[in-house]
């Protein structure tokens, strides 16, 4: 989705008001932040906002439009398939309604035409109709079913580029968050937003784009750890490209804890430790490569203060 | 908070406007210059005894004075009784120079005047720019969190435009509005109340023998936001001098302890903290973390754990009745591990009081040096100490303190196993204390909190016997070391 995006996107309300200028920057900010956590250096930002309220949902929007799987072209996607050994697990729709596993079976050819053939209830597959069929990441275990989003036009809507069906099945976190649980999964479930499109628009709220981990075995995209908590969950051993680190207490207590490639510190300057929130990040940035200046970060909205730097991995 | 409420907070922020207003009153003034000139005098000897305790009536005047906007014989503020203890300074002036007794005598004066002239300048002025403002839901903040209901009262029945008397903690869950008014010197504020207004137009209101910062920075080197001019200058005709105005100091020296005979084994680094009603606690001066309450957050958010090193003034501490906070959580571990608590509690001792033992031989900072040489990762060393520190979060670490601490080699393996076993029963306790405490936080009532700033509760269901919680009025500049028993226990102190 390219910079526009929020132009399109509407507070759910009765005269549908455009996105508010600071929330479609945060939106920028967390999609320079998912582009940059592929690059080799390590990517530190540092917002001081007067209010944190909404700040994580719009931040982690944009991580997710900037990192969400994208649409495969068909012949590329088939290409990918077959380059797969006999045997290997993939997810696929069920009867359009859940998500299952199969292991693929190998190929078939019939009527001139190729077919995938899948173990369990997949079956056959013409090798146009297998952009749904997509291999579980490293380490992700075989499940029996989940169910598929019954409306994807939400989704489709504000994320036009991405793979949904992809995005909706993996359970590989974009992203994770840290601050107050059930604080962040109240504000994702309660905020809603519309999308325009040329076929009308779309509404939702932040958690069907997010897909916050909310309980263990459901798929997820972006995981939540409590501030308070003693020390990270051993799931977060694997790298999440992108940490959101709400308010001061997060950043004091878990900055160092995590090791994503991109990290954003969301301090709210009402806050009690904000001073010495401030003083820890200016010393990890006296010890940093460089600061980043990247050009979306020289330019800050109204009322927000940000800071960026660079670290070696 | 809406969008479009946060819309406003955003707006703010991006464009503050703060003004100053100075408010001539004679008779408050005079106080002011006599009291301050009487503290210049005596020098240093002003902050030792017994010229601490004489002043600190006068100190606690001059502060009210500038902080609340009430007329100075309201009896809210109390200026009768501050005035009868501060006739002790006629006593210690006899016998002295001419000089000292001059400022002493004016001194009391001044103070005795308040009173039988009532200084009403200030509030005069404060109903004046409240009917202006025309706000209906304008706010004045005011720093002593006890006179926020006086305040509230006064101005509720005079008619003028006005909601409420709040605290900063207290502003920052109040919606956005067109004013607020800041009564005493901006620099005795938070700076958030200017670089994230809660209001459009920020007012604050100064006596004119009060003097102030004309611009307020931020704290960013990068990126921040541009300086905020304070506008609105001294009028012409004031020529009353200016002085800092600062709350009355606490006399740290009569509440901290006294440290242990050099070379003790157990002592930590601690910090004393003035607590509100009141009571003192020391706390960990680095290295560990309490649990803090914000009255104002959402729920589930209500609860938070602190690292001890940032708790400051106007935090509020979660505390045992009779002990810390976290002995609940040891005693709820302690349950959970059942039979296996007690020989994994002396498994923990063991290797803590091997370390200490080390730490006491060497010095903290040749200490330091050889767990880095020893491949220690970390610099942790107030947390290892600390009763708190159950084991590093690298296993290499783990081993290294061990080896450093003498430990045999042979056990280093099984202790890292049994603090794994401490660490996830506390784990599990802080989540099943948090989860409690939580749902009984939803219920109480913590509006009056900010007044009193002392809370009661009980949880029942851990036989913990009562939690209260304390705003920290006072935190000590300078650490001491003390054994660790003393720390986190609230005691009274006399009143101040």
């Amino acid at each position: 989705m390219d910079n526009d995006t929020t132009s399109r996107v509407r507070w759910c309300s009765p005269d549908e008001v455009p996105l508010s200028p600071w929330a479609a920057w945060l939106w920028a900010v967390g999609r320079a932040a998912g582009h940059s956590a592929s690059s080799d250096e390590r990517l530190t930002i540092v917002l001081t906002v007067p209010v944190r309220d909404l700040g994580p949902s719009f931040l982690l929007l944009g991580v997710v439009e900037a990192l969400a799987e994208r649409k495969p072209d068909v012949v590329d996607h088939w290409k990918m398939l077959t380059s797969l050994p006999d045997g290997t697990w993939v997810r696929h729709l069920d009867r359009g309604k859940y998500y299952t596993c199969s292991t693929l079976q190998g190929i078939e050819e019939r009527n001139g035409q190729e077919w995938l053939r899948l173990g369990g209830p997949g079956n056959l597959r013409r090798w146009d109709k297998c952009l749904d069929v997509q291999p579980l990441q490293p380490g992700e275990p075989p499940f029996r079913l989940r169910h598929a989003p019954r409306d994807q036009a939400f989704l489709n809507a504000l994320l036009p580029e991405a793979d949904v069906r992809a995005y909706c099945a993996s359970s590989k976190p974009l992203a994770v968050t840290v601050g107050s649980r059930s604080a962040l999964l109240a504000e994702f479930e309660e905020t809603r937003i519309s999308v325009r499109t040329d076929a009308g628009g779309a509404e939702g709220s932040v958690a069907e784009i997010l897909r916050p981990r909310i309980q263990p075995g459901s798929p997820y995209r972006v995981d939540l750890v409590s501030a308070a908590a003693e020390a990270p969950p051993e799931r977060l051993n694997e790298e999440v490209p992108v940490a959101v680190f709400d308010g001061a207490p997060a950043v004091l207590r878990w900055r160092n804890k995590l090791s994503s490639r991109a990290k954003i510190y969301l301090l709210d300057r009402t806050s009690a430790s904000y001073d010495a929130a401030v003083d820890a990040v200016l010393s990890d940035r006296a010890r940093s490569i460089a600061d980043a200046n990247a050009d979306l970060l020289a330019r800050p909205t109204q009322g927000i203060e940000v800071m960026a730097y660079l670290e070696r991995p | 908070m809406k969008p479009d409420e946060l819309d406003r907070l955003y707006a703010f922020a991006g464009t503050p406007e703060v003004l100053r207003v100075v408010v001539d009153d004679d008779v408050a003034d005079r106080f002011t210059v006599a009291s301050r000139k009487l503290e210049e005098y005596l020098g240093t000897v002003a902050d030792e005894e017994p010229w601490f305790s004489c002043l600190a009536p006068i100190r606690s005047t001059r502060w009210l004075l500038h902080a609340i906007p009430l007329p100075t014989d309201h009896p809210a503020l109390g200026l009768e009784q501050l005035l009868a203890r501060s006739q002790v300074a006629e006593g210690l002036a006899s016998g002295s120079s001419d000089e000292l007794r001059h400022w002493v005598n004016e001194t009391l004066i001044a103070q005795r005047e308040l009173l039988d002239t009532p200084a009403v300048a200030v509030p005069d002025a404060m109903m004046e720019m409240l009917a202006d403002s025309s706000d209906p839901v304008a706010v004045i903040v005011i720093k002593v969190a006890a006179l926020t209901g006086a305040v509230t009262n006064y101005y509720a029945r005079s008619q003028v435009p006005f909601a409420a008397a709040v605290t900063p903690a207290g502003l920052r869950i109040e919606a956005p509005r067109d004013s607020i008014f800041v009564v005493g010197p901006s620099r005795q504020y938070p700076d958030w109340i200017f670089t994230a207004p809660r209001a459009e137009h920020v007012t604050v209101v100064l006596r004119a023998s009060a003097r102030d910062r004309d611009r307020i920075q931020s704290r960013m080197p990068v990126g921040g936001l541009p300086e905020i001019h304070v506008s609105g200058q001294r009028p012409r005709g004031l020529t009353t001098a200016t002085f800092d105005i600062e709350p009355p100091p606490v006399n740290w020296a009569l509440l901290r302890p006294e440290e242990p005979s050099a070379g003790h084994a157990e002592a930590v680094r601690a910090r004393s903290f003035l607590l509100a009603a009141n009571h003192t606690v020391l706390l960990e001066a680095e290295g560990s973390s309490v649990y803090t309450v914000t009255p104002t957050a959402r729920a589930g958010d209500l609860i938070d754990r602190t690292p001890s090193s940032v708790v400051d003034v106007g935090d509020f501490l979660l505390l045992r009745k009779e002990f810390g906070a976290e002995d609940v959580i040891v005693q709820l571990a302690n349950r959970i591990l059942g039979k296996r608590a007690v020989p994994l509690r002396n498994l923990q001792e063991r290797w803590k009081s091997a370390l200490r033992t080390a730490v006491t031989r060497d010095g903290v900072a040749a200490a330091e040096q050889r767990l880095h040489d020893l491949g220690c990762e970390a610099s942790n060393l107030g947390r290892w100490l600390s009763p708190d520190g159950i084991r590093t979060q690298r296993r290499s670490d783990f081993r290294a303190i061990c080896e450093y601490a003498s430990l045999p080699a042979h056990q280093w393996d099984i202790l890292w196993q049994a603090m794994g076993e401490i660490l996830s029963a506390h784990i599990k306790a802080g989540h099943e204390m948090r989860e409690l405490l939580e749902a009984q936080l939803q219920q109480v009532d913590l509006g009056p909190l900010h007044e009193t700033g002392v809370c009661e509760i009980n949880l029942e269901d851990l036989d913990a016997g009562a939690l209260v919680i304390y705003r920290v009025e006072a935190r000590d500049p300078q650490t001491v070391m003390v054994h660790p028993r003393r720390l986190r226990v609230v005691a009274k102190v006399p009143v101040y």
